[in-house]
């Protein structure tokens, strides 16, 4: 495994050096590199050299490219800055360390390599639970490519392009967010001056991200909105809706947060609901067909009777 | 030595010794288990490092030093390789999302340590005030979803009351728990059923109550899962509307989706039940067509009868 040895030993050669090494310093300093004392050519030092700079940037080694100038003509040359090499310690106690592991064993990131976790858990000090090894899994959430390029935009805090329904965007990531089975990112929409999100599914090619640090995150973020009744700009409108008994604790369970303004002594439930879309809640109550009904405001009431008549008042058109 | 590329082990070296360096005399035995590696590999790996790695002109003072005391590790090398290297976004992601994942389940972490460890790893990778990554696995009750989990282990024979929209009603019936599990943001309870006689998906969300019999069953060899969720249904339905029923395609398991020149979408999808096509119809432009899939005949009664039920609950009595 000399190859092993000498990607070893280019490591610490980058770390140690105080100033970027060139390739042809590099080539005498890490042993193993075809050299001329044995015959072998430039070019087959420089193909090994490019193949171990990029085979240790796979693993997430940082290694910088910077130009040098002491020469006739500038060159490249390479280090590796210890603050973007070395992880901080964490201060984990083992019991915390053993919690991480089970709990990031018990969720499966479909599309991510399961030895990702193992590396990770190894930097972090080991893989400290036992219980891991025999534990089931007990969800499955789904890790695609542009979740991870998104992931490192919001960490690093790049603007991130892409394009979304047919239209390019540039968004300042603030947060993912994996609800009811999708991914949401939502940010700093640049181009419409606005706090979007966006579903990650949604999401046409690739994803490129900007320069590092070039925007702050706000302190609070309002969550990805999923009620369909609440999505929208216009005024808030609060309506009252009745759901029978039969149904109630399915929609409860569905939606805990949904406020419960009164329970009726046969179990039926009054919901109150912030109405920014009335669409939206028209949508919603026909979940519920004949078990549940709008009690006010009037205006929706209307609403929901004109669009059901207009189904009923189409089957009066055709042959019966 | 088992088959690992090049950077793999490089990568798993470094991520190593940083920690035997800190931990001087810690027996080689309890490194492996530590690391999940075996004892071999690590021996090798150290044995690696001790003969192969150091920094120009390689003089003993920067050359690495590997002493084995009855099997007791102790490493000194110079100023590299004494911390591990930062995580990779994939590591990060992975370790951050399933941590996340589990805190957002109540009663998932009482002693607050997985909390504590979230924190602090959150801080390593820069998060600030908002978590940059949140995890929610599905609404369910923590009570039942604990009572179905303990009887799956046990295989313990459940008495199910469960909801199922398709056909509108609760119904009791007794299952065998095989498995919970978190899917497309829903909990999950595979089982066989004792009343359909078969193996079914029940949203875990729709179970209103969940009590062991006392009976415990013997849990099958294999498990047919992907079958679970849609069979027994052999009907289907097409729609023909406007571009704003798309949204269709995206909600629901879908045979055919078919954008026409002219600027209607077509779709056809397999129908659970009537409650589930009454409610479909009627979230969809009123211009749409819907046709049943198999005898070609119009849906518009159903649809009709459907918007008239509801009507009657608005009409002045």
């Amino acid at each position: 495994m000399a190859r092993v040895e000498r990607l070893l030993n280019l490591v610490a050669a980058l770390i140690d050096t105080t100033t970027p090494l060139t390739a042809e310093q590099i080539r005498i300093r890490v042993p193993g590199y075809p050299n001329a004392e044995s015959g072998q050519s430039d070019a087959a030092f420089h193909r090994a050299f490019e193949r171990d700079k990029e085979s240790l940037r796979e693993v997430g080694i940082p290694i910088e490219t910077v130009e040098v100038h002491h020469f006739e003509q500038p060159r490249a040359a390479y280090t590796i800055i210890r603050d973007s090499y070395e992880l901080p310690d964490l201060g984990l106690e083992l019991d915390e360390l053993a919690a991480l592991h089970l709990a990031a064993t018990m969720i499966q990131a479909e599309g991510l390599d399961p030895d990702d976790l193992e590396e990770g858990l190894r930097k972090l000090g080991g893989l400290a639970s036992t219980a891991a090894a025999s534990a089931a899994p007990v969800g499955a959430v789904p890790m695609p490519p542009q979740l991870l390029t998104l992931f490192a935009c919001t960490l690093e805090r790049r603007v991130a392009s892409f394009e979304y329904e047919g239209a390019p965007r540039q968004v300042q990531p603030y947060r993912l967010e994996y609800r009811r089975g999708h991914w949401y990112m939502t940010g700093f929409d640049l181009d419409r001056e606005a706090q979007r999100s966006f579903r990650l599914d949604r999401l046409t090619g690739q994803v490129d991200s900007g320069a590092a640090d070039s925007y702050a995150v706000p302190d609070v973020i309002e969550g990805v909105l999923l009620r369909q009744w609440e999505i929208g700009t216009g005024e808030i409108t609060l309506a009252r809706v009745l759901v029978d008994s039969e149904i109630a604790p399915a929609v409860l369970a569905e939606d805990p947060d949904l406020r419960v303004a009164e329970t009726r002594p046969d179990g039926s439930l009054v919901l109150e609901l912030d109405v920014r879309n009335p669409g939206g809640l028209r949508s919603f109550m026909m979940n519920f067909l004949d078990r549940a009904e709008i009690l006010s405001p009037e205006e929706f009431r209307q609403d929901l009777e004109t669009w059901l008549s207009s189904f009923v008042s189409t089957q009066a058109e055709s042959p019966a | 030595m088992s088959r690992i590329t090049a950077p793999d082990r490089v990568q798993r070296i470094l991520a190593v010794i940083p920690w035997i360096v800190q931990n001087p005399g810690t027996p080689l035995t309890e490194i492996a288990e530590r690391f999940g590696l075996r004892k071999e590999d690590l021996r090798k790996d150290l044995e690696l490092v001790f003969y192969g790695v150091g920094l120009y002109p390689f003089t003993p003072d920067v050359l690495v030093e590997v002493s084995f005391d009855n099997d007791c590790v102790t490493v000194n090398l110079a100023e590299y390789f004494h911390r591990p290297v930062r995580l990779t976004h994939e590591e990060a992601l992975t370790l951050l999302a399933g941590g996340r994942a589990v805190l957002g389940r109540d009663g998932s972490d009482p002693e607050g340590v997985l909390r504590s460890a979230v924190q602090k790893l959150s801080a390593v990778l820069g998060e600030g005030e908002v978590s940059a990554v949140e995890v929610a696995l599905g609404p369910a009750d923590p009570g039942i979803l604990q009572v179905l989990q303990q009887a799956a282990e046990a295989n313990s024979v459940l008495a199910l009351s469960y909801f199922s929209y398709g056909r509108d009603q609760a119904t009791d019936r007794e299952v065998d728990p095989y498995s919970v599990l978190s899917r497309d943001g829903h909990w999950y309870l595979l089982a066989y059923c004792h009343l359909m006689d078969a193996e079914r998906l029940f949203r875990v969300d729709r179970v209103q109550k969940a009590q062991l019999t006392g009976d415990s069953f013997e849990p099958p060899d294999s498990i047919s899962q992907v079958e679970a969720t849609l069979s027994g249904t052999s009907r289907s339905v097409e729609l023909i509307g406007p571009e704003s029923i798309s949204w269709v395609a995206d909600a629901y398991p879908y045979d055919v989706f078919e954008q026409n020149p002219d600027g209607t979408v077509r779709l056809v999808l397999p129908v659970t039940a009537t409650p589930w096509l009454e409610r479909l119809l009627l979230r969809l432009d009123p211009s749409t067509v819907a046709t049943d899939g198999l005898s070609g005949e119009s849906l518009n009664r159903v649809r009709s009868a459907a918007a008239q039920r509801i009507l009657n609950r608005y009409l002045p009595t």
